[in-house]
């Protein structure tokens, strides 16, 4: 019952409404995008609503246990489970479209990993869990079979985060524009920081652990957004500091010509 | 090996729109040394079958002078009795040129089709 736990509450709840807000953003720009990006929209839309939701039910079991409700947190850790098995799905999906092209290949190799968070989330519920084991910080859990782990560190996690290292290498090395390369390297590198520090989240050893992994997520996801919805004065600093020239010189050359 | 158009036109407009209109951003060039590499060092190309490709593209003066004066003059083929035309060892290698001139073009669009799936 420490103010440690509430603050990894409150940073729960936060990534919650970071994550919302970038879900409702993507949704609401969507007519916006090219007809091509729309599948991957959509994969972007659910994977950031599927981190919301585990992160939703985190929030609520820290809650629970800075309460003492022990029952009340097993149950919320089991629920949480599921966001967390999933997640890789719509990831897949996201970059397997972006590397073929192709929605039926991407659908097929996603419900693959589909199966894999089934099998996950079976050997979890099937085997239990090995706690809550409470500290100032934190509420962890162990995971009490090592097919569960074998499972998702083979299947739901190495593969797909060598697929983002892959498809954030094929883009560096491309002679593309440089604002468009920083856009998606960026938009890569919090994703990636979000999927790992989350595996990081559930196997963290202790409390302490937890809240710097959330930390991580929560900057991740802030990253993430800015990416996307970069504020106009951001913008327009960045391109003053690249190329030397402001808007409005712009113009006063426009007049010179006139 | 196949010699598909419609593809050649494609990356003779890329190149064209880069500033590189003579080479690989000629179509006539281009088709002209893909058929005469189709047939290899050992084969005489007759200019009716330059033809049957460079007809829907270009009018037979054209592809003719061409020949003349870029092909023959350059070293790229020799004309063989009338109207046969066979490559040269040079002309193989501005044909392996053109070809990765194509190959260098796909690269870029499956680029261009990567990022342009990743939203913006």
């Amino acid at each position: 019952m420490s103010f440690g736990l509430l603050l990894n509450a409150v940073v729960c709840f936060a990534i919650v409404l970071a994550t919302s807000a970038f879900a409702v953003s993507l949704l609401h720009n969507k007519k916006n995008q090219k007809q091509e990006s729309a599948p991957t929209i959509n994969a972007l839309i659910v994977f950031w609503s599927l981190v919301g939701a585990f992160f939703l039910f985190a929030g609520l079991r820290t809650l629970a246990a800075y309460g003492n409700f022990n029952d009340l947190e097993r149950t919320l850790y089991y629920i949480g489970s599921i966001p967390f098995a999933l997640v890789t799905v719509p990831l897949v999906y996201f970059i397997i479209y972006v590397i073929l092209g192709d929605t039926r290949v991407s659908f097929g190799v996603s419900t693959v990993f589909f199966i894999f968070g089934g099998i996950y989330l079976i050997a979890l519920f099937g085997f239990g869990v090995i706690g809550p084991s409470n500290s100032d910080w934190g509420s962890t859990f162990g995971v009490n079979s090592d097919i569960a782990i074998n499972v998702y560190l083979s299947g739901l996690f190495i593969v797909p985060t060598s697929m983002i290292l892959g498809l954030l290498l094929l883009i560096l090395l491309q002679r593309i524009p440089k604002r468009l390369q920083n856009r998606i390297a960026f938009s890569l590198v919090a994703i990636s920081l979000i999927f790992d520090f989350m595996l990081l989240d559930n196997i963290a050893p202790s409390g302490a652990t937890q809240m710097a992994a959330r930390i991580f997520i929560f900057i991740g996801v802030v990253l993430g957004f800015f990416v996307y919805f970069t504020p106009l004065s951001t913008e327009r600093d960045i391109m003053e500091n690249r190329f030397g020239l402001a808007q409005t010189e712009l113009l006063d050359f426009e007049d010179d010509d006139e | 090996m196949e010699i598909d158009i419609p593809f050649e036109q494609e990356v003779a407009n890329f190149y064209q729109s880069m500033g590189i209109t003579a080479g690989p951003g000629d179509i006539q060039y281009r088709l002209i040394l893909l058929v005469l590499a189709k047939n290899g060092e050992d084969k005489v190309t007759r200019f009716s079958e330059i033809r049957e490709y460079t007809d829907k593209i270009a009018d037979r003066g054209s592809i003719g002078s061409k020949l003349k004066a870029v092909f023959q003059l350059e070293g790229l083929a020799i004309k063989v009795g009338h109207g046969g035309y066979i490559i040269t060892h040079k002309g193989l290698l501005a044909a392996d040129f053109m070809k990765s001139t194509s190959d260098y073009y796909r690269k870029v669009k499956t680029v261009e089709k990567i990022i342009e799936r990743i939203p913006a």
